[in-house]
């Protein structure tokens, strides 16, 4: 009898781990891909829509202040916007954008939640452009030869090839990764490459020191993409700002 | 025991069953807690116009007041007319204004080389398009192009004395727009190369292109380069 009941409990427990690992392979692979229907708009009348409304300027104002050029996401639109000093410099339209925040470990690597609302600074381009410009010293004997190579010098796209996925790090832990899809009637990745990425996150997670807390996936055509890695300028700023 | 009979009975043991099931619940948990969770694009929009704390207790008339002088401090900032935006990596410029493009052209910019002269004088020189906000200080046609030090050190020749032997024309194009420390938007002989990082920091455009810029462009037209 004591032996049919354990051989009982041992079938349960094996059930409950085996169905709580299917729930958590479809719950980590899910993509999180929704319409862009429209949230209500917040409650307490006018007064709140105009706080509302004079915050978002200040933060414009104070982009829009300074000698360092920042983009603007508008996650609904899907439009991205590269400005200086308030003036549109260029727009891209997105073929898809993923907005996420890591759930952390009690409180630890957790998205501060304010990470919407605030202008991220800072950004490194990840991997970084490494110009190979030489430097050419005029008294030296085989100057002439030096020089020549370079008369005519590589394209944009021999000096800086730019990888199909790059990012923008921000100081803080928010990271703008970019995706150049070649095939753009599908942007988001399957379901066993959904797994995959989310398998690579948590192992990077675990050995490295940049953990991102918030990660926006911006998905472009190859040809966009790439020229968006080559053009970015160093100490970009960010943050999210519906197109008004 | 067999290592045959270790696979059969060894998962029959209540005691590795266990220790794999929490191995299982440890790595599931971890991977939970490292994973992200994707919002939906509106909730991150309303999230990033989320009002400030105790915007219930201004009164409306203080908040009215204060987006107008928002919206002024912004709308000076916005430029009126035509600007001209060039990218300096990818060798594009850009004729705009604030909600159009204009004209998209292929431009010529910094090659990045440092040029060192070597010698007692060991002067240095370095060929990059510079980054930020410029504007056009003098507009020009038929530009003559006053040789620099560095282009005689370049050549491996003597920098002249006499400055009637620094004077080159034809060499860049029918216009030029000056930027200031003694940067241009001008022409080339070189359209070939047009695309590529190729000049000691000049923005160089071909023919059409450069007419279209030059005649849409006025003193003072905002120059942004990135």
């Amino acid at each position: 009898m004591r032996r049919a009941r354990s051989g009982r409990r041992s079938s349960f427990i094996d059930g409950l781990v085996s169905l709580g690992l299917v729930l958590a392979l479809l719950g980590a692979a899910k993509s999180g891909k929704a319409p862009a229907t429209k949230d209500k708009p917040p409650a307490g009348g006018s007064t709140t829509q105009l706080a509302s409304a004079n915050a978002q300027l200040r933060r414009q104002l104070d982009l829009a202040t300074g000698d360092t050029f920042y983009y603007t996401l508008d996650p609904v639109r899907r439009v991205l916007r590269f400005m200086y000093q308030g003036n549109l410099l260029f727009e891209r339209n997105l073929l898809d954008v993923e907005v996420g925040t890591r759930r952390g470990f009690l409180g630890k690597g957790a998205a501060p939640k304010d990470w919407a609302e605030r202008v991220w600074s800072s950004g490194a381009l990840e991997p970084p452009r490494e110009s190979n410009a030489p430097e050419l010293d005029a008294s030296s004997q085989n100057y002439k030869t030096q020089r020549d190579e370079y008369l005519v010098p590589p394209t944009p796209e021999e000096a800086f090839p730019a990888p199909e996925v790059w990012r923008i790090r921000y100081t803080g832990g928010m990271a703008v990764e970019v995706h150049g899809v070649t095939d753009t009637t599908v942007t988001r990745p399957g379901f066993f490459k959904s797994l995959g990425q989310q398998f690579s996150d948590s192992m990077k997670a675990l050995v490295s020191t940049k953990n991102d807390a918030v990660r926006i996936r911006l998905y472009l055509p190859r040809p966009e993409s790439d020229m968006l890695y080559r053009s970015v300028p160093p100490e970009t700023r960010f943050t999210i700002l519906p197109v008004s | 025991m067999s290592f045959r009979q270790a696979l059969v009975t060894l998962p029959a043991r209540r005691s590795v069953r266990i220790g794999v099931s929490l191995l299982i619940i440890a790595f599931l948990g971890l991977f939970w807690t490292t994973g992200f969770n994707y919002e939906r694009p509106a909730k991150v929009e309303a999230a990033s116009l989320r009002s400030p704390k105790g915007a219930g207790k201004v009164a409306p008339a203080t908040l009215q007041k204060e987006q107008r002088q928002l919206k002024t401090s912004l709308n000076k900032k916005l430029i009126a007319g035509n600007y001209i935006v060039i990218d300096v990596t990818n060798n594009r410029l850009v004729l705009r204004t604030r909600d159009t493009v204009v004209r998209e052209a292929k431009c010529s910019t910094g090659s990045g080389i440092r040029l060192k002269e070597g010698g007692e004088k060991g002067r240095e020189w370095q060929f990059d398009t510079p980054r930020g906000m410029f504007r056009v200080l003098q507009k020009v046609e038929d530009p003559v192009w006053k040789k620099p030090d560095w282009a005689f050190v370049e050549e491996q020749e003597p920098v002249p004395s006499d400055p009637r032997l620094r004077m080159e024309p034809d060499m860049m194009g029918e216009y030029g727009l000056h930027l200031g420390h003694g940067y241009l938007i001008h022409g080339t002989l070189y359209e070939r190369l047009l695309g590529r990082s190729v000049t000691h920091g000049c923005v160089r455009l071909g023919r059409d292109d450069l007419r279209a810029v030059y005649a849409a462009s006025k003193i003072g037209t905002p120059v942004i380069i990135y």
